[in-house]
């Protein structure tokens, strides 16, 4: 990575001062519970979310069709013109779109840009890993 | 005041959420995959044709990493504190065997992969011991 740690910190504080100066309604600090986005993300992880529309790829926070009382984080996989599908990057144990179908896509109104915490592992998410379990 | 505690406190939990989690956990499944390694290997050395070599090599790659992928998911979702006071060894015996498997995925060495059976074979022994096939198994398995 060509980015050094140090600067990948500083600019995750210029990031977060930012939003919280703006009340935190384009950026916001959230926590990870549950394991449906590991080995991406792991429960603990401390992220960066920044009010954007979804793209193929990007990892999104929506309200829980089912349960609008939780917030869910799941990976998008598909957008149509006004539905998202999501996935959690742990298929094996992951509650998402093969249960719950797609969401309209007005209401992925969050986007991760960034992991602060913990720190050996800030900056920005790797892409989704397959363990080659798809190929049996 | 605007700490900066303040500003890198969260301020609300996201789910990664699963309903149901299944609960079966079974050593079986890595097994399945290192003797898929040794078994590759053995046909490896006993073949001459570069692209069946080229073949080998792929697969048992794969099957590696499928082996350290099993692993994992035993060791942080099976493995529970109570079972390191029962093994305290148990961290070490996972990083060991994880390490194997990646010996394993870098060498044609026979050796190595039956170095690495021995090693899960130990995993199953605690994973018995904690009462691993009573608590993920499905009833009525045939054994």
């Amino acid at each position: 990575m060509s980015t050094g740690r140090g600067t990948r910190l500083l600019l995750v504080l210029i990031l977060v001062a930012l939003g919280a100066s703006l009340g935190r309604r384009r950026l916001d600090v959230v926590e990870v519970r549950g394991r449906s986005m590991s080995p991406t993300l792991l429960p603990g992880d401390r992220l960066v979310a920044a009010r954007l529309g979804p793209r193929v790829g990007d990892v999104v926070l929506v309200r829980d069709p089912r349960d609008p009382s939780r917030e869910l984080i799941k990976r998008v996989t598909r957008v149509d013109d006004s539905a998202v599908v999501l996935r959690g990057d742990n298929l094996a144990a992951s509650t998402d779109a093969r249960t719950f179908g797609s969401v309209p896509a007005a209401t992925v109104r969050w986007r991760v840009v960034l992991r602060y915490w913990p720190i050996h592992r800030a900056g920005r998410l790797s892409p989704p890993v397959t363990h080659g379990l798809e190929s049996r | 005041m605007l700490t900066l505690r303040s500003i890198l406190r969260p301020t609300r939990i996201v789910d990664a959420h699963c309903d149901i989690p299944c609960g079966v956990y079974d050593p079986e499944q890595a097994r399945i995959e290192a003797e898929s390694c040794l078994k590759i290997i053995e046909k490896y050395e006993q073949n001459t044709d570069e692209h069946f070599r080229a073949r080998c090599i792929n697969i048992k790659e794969e099957r590696a990493e499928l082996v350290k992928h099993h692993l994992d998911v035993l060791w942080h979702d099976y493995f529970k504190p109570e079972h390191v006071e029962k093994y305290p060894d148990l961290h070490e015996t996972f990083w060991k065997a994880t390490k194997q498997a990646s010996k394993v995925k870098q060498s044609l060495d026979a050796g190595a992969a039956k170095e690495l059976l021995s090693m899960i074979d130990t995993i199953d022994e605690m994973w018995k011991a904690t009462g691993g096939p009573g608590t993920t198994r499905v009833n009525g398995r045939p054994s």
